[in-house]
């Protein structure tokens, strides 16, 4: 059985490399990007099952990003990961298909518990 | 005068309220990176790795993200509890150069999510300055937030700080391609709240354009402005 695959996009690069990390040591296959353009290529390579987004980033905005990942496959899972203080921003990229969002700073085990069930809507759709 | 400041009220709370989300979402950033660092440590030290130094590697680069984070969210706190003391003295002496690097903390992440760069000149020995620096600071965040929605990425705003006679004044230089469907440098002046608040402070701003695009801005703000703030 295959492994489930993350991308974590967020130009904090320390907070994607230790996320990164942390799941890993869970046995999960993770990677980061910093910037939309990089992800957009990691993607392009080996599609992920579940990346966690955040919004503001320097090249892309996050839901510019998010509609990008959809076009290429819609199946991806896409969980938001934000510093805003409202729920708006979150619910912009449910509405434009992303499968839930969370807020900064978030517990690991919630998150965990999201990307599962975010994986487990990947392969019902894939 | 009361009218004056009505004028431009609103738009001040709206300003202030800009800063302080990308304030509190920076914040939450430094944060989470802490929270991560510091649960990949317990993480570490539960599952115990074989290689006592890769461990002992691991732990030290860990924790000096926690420890530069943590000097990084006391910076930014120094710089929210500046700004805000801002508010509860209106009126006071203060220095130009101190009140435009304070609110920089938090005007330069607005810049760097477009890919704008930030260039700091400022004139030292500076007179002290007795006015209303919290409306100086609105004007300087206004002047920004307009040069930021003309600049495409890769630009470079400069600001400096300098003396001339009974004013002092920050300048602002937009270096770099502009948008093309750019805000009019007439926005500036047509902007009745920005105009009203420079008129309370009793400063004047100077603007220098050619082909229609801005060069640079000089906000000049008399040195002792006691009669016209109060």
């Amino acid at each position: 059985m295959n492994k489930m695959q993350i991308l974590i996009v967020d130009d904090e690069v320390e907070f994607a490399s230790t996320l990164v990390e942390r799941l890993v040591l869970r046995g999960i296959e993770a990677r980061s990007a910093n910037r939309g353009a990089d992800a957009l290529v990691l993607i392009e390579k080996k599609i992920p099952d579940v990346i966690i987004l955040d919004l503001k980033m320097p090249d892309l905005s996050g839901l510019e990003l998010l509609s990008r990942i959809k076009s290429i496959d819609p199946t991806i899972e896409v969980i938001i990961l934000t510093g805003h203080g409202s729920a708006a921003a979150g619910i912009a990229g449910m509405e434009q298909g992303a499968f839930d969002y969370m807020m900064k700073p978030v517990d690991l085990t919630a998150l965990l518990e999201k990307i599962e069930q975010a994986y487990r809507k990947r392969l019902s759709t894939s | 005068m009361q009218n004056l400041v009505s004028t431009f009220h609103d738009r001040q709370l709206q300003t202030i309220g800009k800063i302080l989300a990308g304030y509190s979402h920076e914040l939450k950033n430094h944060l989470a990176t802490i929270k991560e660092s510091n649960g990949l440590m317990s993480d570490l030290l539960g599952r115990g790795i074989p290689h006592a130094s890769v461990l002992q590697t691991k732990l030290l680069k860990l924790t000096e993200t926690i420890d530069k984070r943590v000097s990084m969210v006391a910076a930014m706190a120094i710089s929210l509890n500046g700004f805000a003391h801002r508010y509860d003295t209106p009126l006071c002496p203060f220095q130009l150069n101190d009140i435009i690097n304070e609110e920089l903390c938090f005007l330069d992440r607005f810049a760097h999510l477009q890919s704008i760069g930030l260039s700091i000149s400022f004139s030292e020995g500076l007179p002290m300055v007795y006015g209303n620096p919290s409306l100086i600071q609105f004007v300087f965040a206004n002047l920004f937030f307009y040069l930021l929605a003309t600049l495409q990425p890769g630009g470079e705003i400069t600001v400096s700080s300098g003396q001339e006679e009974s004013f002092v004044h920050f300048l602002l230089r937009p270096e770099g391609k502009m948008h093309e469907n750019r805000p009019e440098i007439a926005t500036v002046d047509h902007d009745q709240e920005l105009q009203a608040a420079l008129k309370v402070v009793g400063s004047r701003l100077a603007m220098q354009s050619s082909d229609g695009t801005i060069r640079t801005i000089i906000c000049n703000i008399p040195i002792s402005n006691e009669s016209k703030s109060k």
